[in-house]
């Protein structure tokens, strides 16, 4: 089905009287150079994303759908490169950091002002801060803070002040660590540190969630609930306006009718690829593919409070050898994805490829499950894999069922939409959730091996901050903790290693799926394009151009 | 032909050596695979006998159809004869509870209910049936169809209730449930069985777009509607995948609504008067 074009926000009214001295001015110059109209055509960018994001709320986002918006209407402090994947100035044009490697001391930019047109102080970056670790925002990412002196106590409401925030005076913000924390500033560049307007986030109604301000490239403009949303270019944007004038994210749930869309030109650009054994598909967009690494992988997570895999590990590695990453992935599904061995992607400092980790092994697995308790199956009942929907997630989801069936498993198979997908998977603190398994993927929000234990696997992310599969190992905290503090990279690098190690071979916490590689579609006209390893939703829209060429 | 398939579907792996579980492709070959002397209509997207699946699939899709129309049948004749019958503020009332459940579009209601129903594996009533997930869906177009059946009996009493042989019964003293049992319903026969044919077809269809849609029959369960969906994908350089449940949907509904009308044709005693 086709949706219907987004057009401009303005009441058709306002419209008219804008357009009408454009109109008037068009044909003067026509009538009197008889020649083409010089006027510039407006640059629009569309593409797709499966669902609405869940939320626009920098402080509770958690998911790519929510940071693709965020990001581009947003800025924080510091950003990270999505090309280059290094740690720029954003509102902070500059910082500084003390020889123990705990004080930071940032410099604001001059002229950085929200979209409501009021100038960014570090008064606004203090109130973002401290809003991310209230208790009451809930945030699911309050940890990327945690490392600030007296943190933990604002959290808890026995202090009124967070210790290690200070404002010196207007433009000058200073974070005090409680102890070096390498990663730090890295953190500073996710959606969630994002500096917000106190004005409009203090909001009891929290108009702020379908009408977001920030101070990044683009304006929020309209959403139409499972439609589109469209920004619009931020004229008083501190790295100058963006060429587009507009971008319209159109939500599409199904891949067939966006490759359609796309074909059609309703699209500009898409995330999904067509099936390479569709050549007469691959005839029509294949010049069009843009294929390149990025830094995610993909796993079937176990929940570990709940039976049957709770204190069973023989039973979860009988599930690793069970299921045939390599057919999945180079014949089922083939082009996107490389089978995993483990969980830190390549590329990342701590990627281990002598890792052995579980490739297909029909015996093993049916030892392993009869070691496990259940020979062959038997006395196991059925076991939910939850997934959230779409075709891919249903194929995945079906070939493991199906090489699961062969050791005598029955899995039974979840489909839900993407918000009911996350209840059920994140659960609560003290409740764990609904789901047995669950598919899951993770894009690393910067390039370290810390991006990826820590927010799934570290004990203290327990729940719903990340660490679905409530998987609390003290060995591997500490080894993650450790490497931490660790400034020579080899020495890090070794560490994430051995809590790797723990994690796949001791443990098998997941089914080891596979490592992303993306694979985008761009028409030919969109200029600009970054093939960012943080994945196609990290696309910095004010970097792009439409050069369809004059008419 | 679908009855019979259905029906002895259980022999087929035996018979031609497929599961419609198993995934036969060659495991070198991206699947879907194209027809061959091996899988007549080629394979899935995973692999698996097309026409196994299909010919398993014809059970889910009966399954449904008729216990889902059974179930209307029942509730709505009960409920139709109770008004038609009984008259007055029996009437009244069912008559309005009726109009209600019309008024829902019923596609709708019953997507809302099955979701309301996340796990038919583990609710206590389903769990005991063969497949939970189909189970769900015939209970609730069954339970979503008996209006249309409840108004057609009611309109049938409210006839028959003031005909010569129905008023003699009531005269002779018979009892309320032995007129509408042994006189009223075998007379309001014939145009319930023309609906409940119509409305196998009507169901099955309905089956199939609530699995398209992925809350009906749960993978692997072969519903037609779930290939379907699972071929859709395909649909321009695999065009079987989809179109051969697409086309057995459309041959088993046309095959009911044609029995249907045959059947109708066959009990209008008046039509039939006029022909001859």
């Amino acid at each position: 089905m086709r949706t219907s074009e987004p057009r401009a926000s303005l009441p058709g009214l306002a419209r008219a009287a804008l357009l009408l001295p454009v109109a008037l001015a068009g044909m003067a110059l026509l009538a009197c150079t008889r020649g083409p109209s010089p006027e510039r055509a407006e640059q629009v960018f569309r593409f797709r994303m499966h669902e609405d994001p869940p939320t626009l709320d920098p402080a509770l986002s958690n998911d790519q759908f929510s940071e693709a918006v965020i990001l581009n209407v947003h800025r924080g402090l510091v950003e990270l490169d999505p090309e280059t994947l290094e740690i720029r100035p954003a509102v902070a044009d500059s910082w500084t950091i003390s020889p123990d490697n705990r004080v930071y001391t940032f410099h604001l930019r001059d002229g950085v002002r929200f979209h409501n047109g009021r100038p960014v102080t570090s008064q606004d970056v203090a109130y973002s801060l401290r809003r991310l670790l209230k208790k009451e925002t809930r945030s699911p990412r309050r940890f990327l803070l945690e490392p600030i002196e007296g943190a933990q106590e604002f959290t808890d409401g026995t202090s009124d002040a967070v210790r290690g925030l200070a404002t010196p005076n207007d433009r000058t913000v200073v974070l005090r660590l409680a102890k070096p924390f390498a990663p730090f500033l890295s953190e500073l560049t996710m959606a969630n540190a994002a500096v917000l307007p106190r004005e409009v986030y203090d909001d009891p109604q929290k108009a702020y969630l379908r009408a977001p301000v920030g101070c990044g490239p683009f304006r929020f403009g309209r959403w139409e609930q499972s439609n589109f949303i469209e920004l619009l270019a931020f004229d008083g944007y501190y790295g100058g306006r963006p060429a587009l004038d507009r971008a319209v994210i159109r939500m599409i749930e199904n891949k067939t009718s966006a490759l359609q869309e796309y074909i059609a030109g309703g699209l500009d650009s898409l995330d999904e690829t067509p099936d390479e054994n569709d050549t007469a598909m691959m005839a029509k967009v294949g010049q069009e593919v843009h294929k390149y690494p990025f830094m995610g992988t993909g796993y079937i997570g176990f929940n570990l409070s709940l039976p049957p895999f709770k204190g069973n590990a023989a039973l979860r590695k009988a599930f690793n050898y069970a299921v045939d990453k390599k057919y999945l992935w180079e014949v089922l599904i083939p082009g996107g994805n490389i089978p995993a061995n483990g969980i830190i992607p390549p590329g990342i400092p701590g990627h281990d490829k002598d890792l052995p980790g579980y490739p297909h092994d029909e015996a093993k697995a049916r030892s392993l499950l009869a070691q496990a308790g259940y020979p062959a199956g038997k006395g196991l009942p059925p076991v939910a894999l939850w997934v959230n929907t779409g075709e891919g997630n249903r194929q995945i989801a079906s070939q493991i069922q199906a090489d699961l069936k062969t050791i005598g498993v029955t899995i039974v198979i979840r489909e839900v939409d993407w918000a009911a997908y996350i209840a059920a998977v994140s659960g609560t603190k003290d409740n764990a959730g609904q789901a047995q398994m669950f598919r899951f993927g993770w894009y690393l929000d910067y390039p370290d091996a810390d991006a990826i234990l820590r927010p799934l696997l570290h004990s203290s992310n327990w729940g719903p901050a990340g660490n679905f599969g409530r998987y609390k190992n003290p060995e591997f905290d500490a080894l993650v903790d450790k490497a931490l503090a660790v400034t020579d990279p080899k020495e890090r690098a070794e560490l994430y290693r051995r809590a790797e190690t723990i994690a796949v071979m001791d443990d098998a916490v997941w089914i080891f799926l596979n490592y992303y590689q993306a694979s985008t579609l761009y028409k030919p006209y969109v200029k600009g394009v970054v093939l960012s390893p943080l994945g196609e939703f990290r696309l910095p829209l004010e970097r792009l151009r439409i050069e369809r060429g004059t008419h | 032909m679908f009855v019979v398939c259905a029906l002895l579907a259980p022999l087929l792996p035996a018979s031609i050596g497929y599961d419609p579980y198993a995934q036969v492709a060659p495991r070198s070959v991206s699947p879907p695979t194209p027809p061959s002397r091996d899988n007549w209509l080629g394979t899935d997207t995973l692999g698996r006998d097309l026409l196994s699946r299909l010919v398993f699939g014809a059970r889910i899709s009966l399954e449904v159809g008729v216990l889902a129309t059974a179930i209307a049948l029942l509730i709505g004749t009960a409920l139709g004869a109770a008004a038609g019958y009984a008259g007055g503020r029996t009437d009244a009332f069912l008559m309005r509870a009726t109009d209600l459940v019309l008024a829902f579009p019923a596609p709708l209601l019953a997507l809302a209910i099955i979701a309301a129903v996340p796990e038919p594996e583990t609710t206590p009533l389903l769990r005991s049936l063969p497949h939970p997930s189909v189970g769900v869906v015939f209970l609730v177009l069954g339970c979503l169809g008996w209006a249309s059946i409840a108004r057609l009996v009611r309109a049938e009493f409210l006839r028959l209730r003031e005909q010569d042989f129905a008023q003699a019964a009531q005269a002779m003293g018979a009892h309320g449930a032995r007129v509408v049992l042994r006189h009223l319903l075998p007379n309001a026969l014939r145009p319930l069985i023309v609906v409940a044919t119509l409305g196998i077809g009507g169901n099955i269809l309905m089956e199939a777009w609530l699995s398209f849609l992925g809350v009906g029959a749960r993978p692997p369960l072969p519903s037609w509607g779930t290939m379907i969906t699972e071929g859709q994908e395909y649909f321009l350089a695999k065009p079987w995948v989809c179109l051969a449940p697409g086309l057995a949907i459309l041959l088993v509904v046309l095959g009911f609504n044609l029995l249907g009308d045959a059947i109708s044709d066959r009990l209008d005693t008046r039509r039939r008067q006029r022909v001859a």
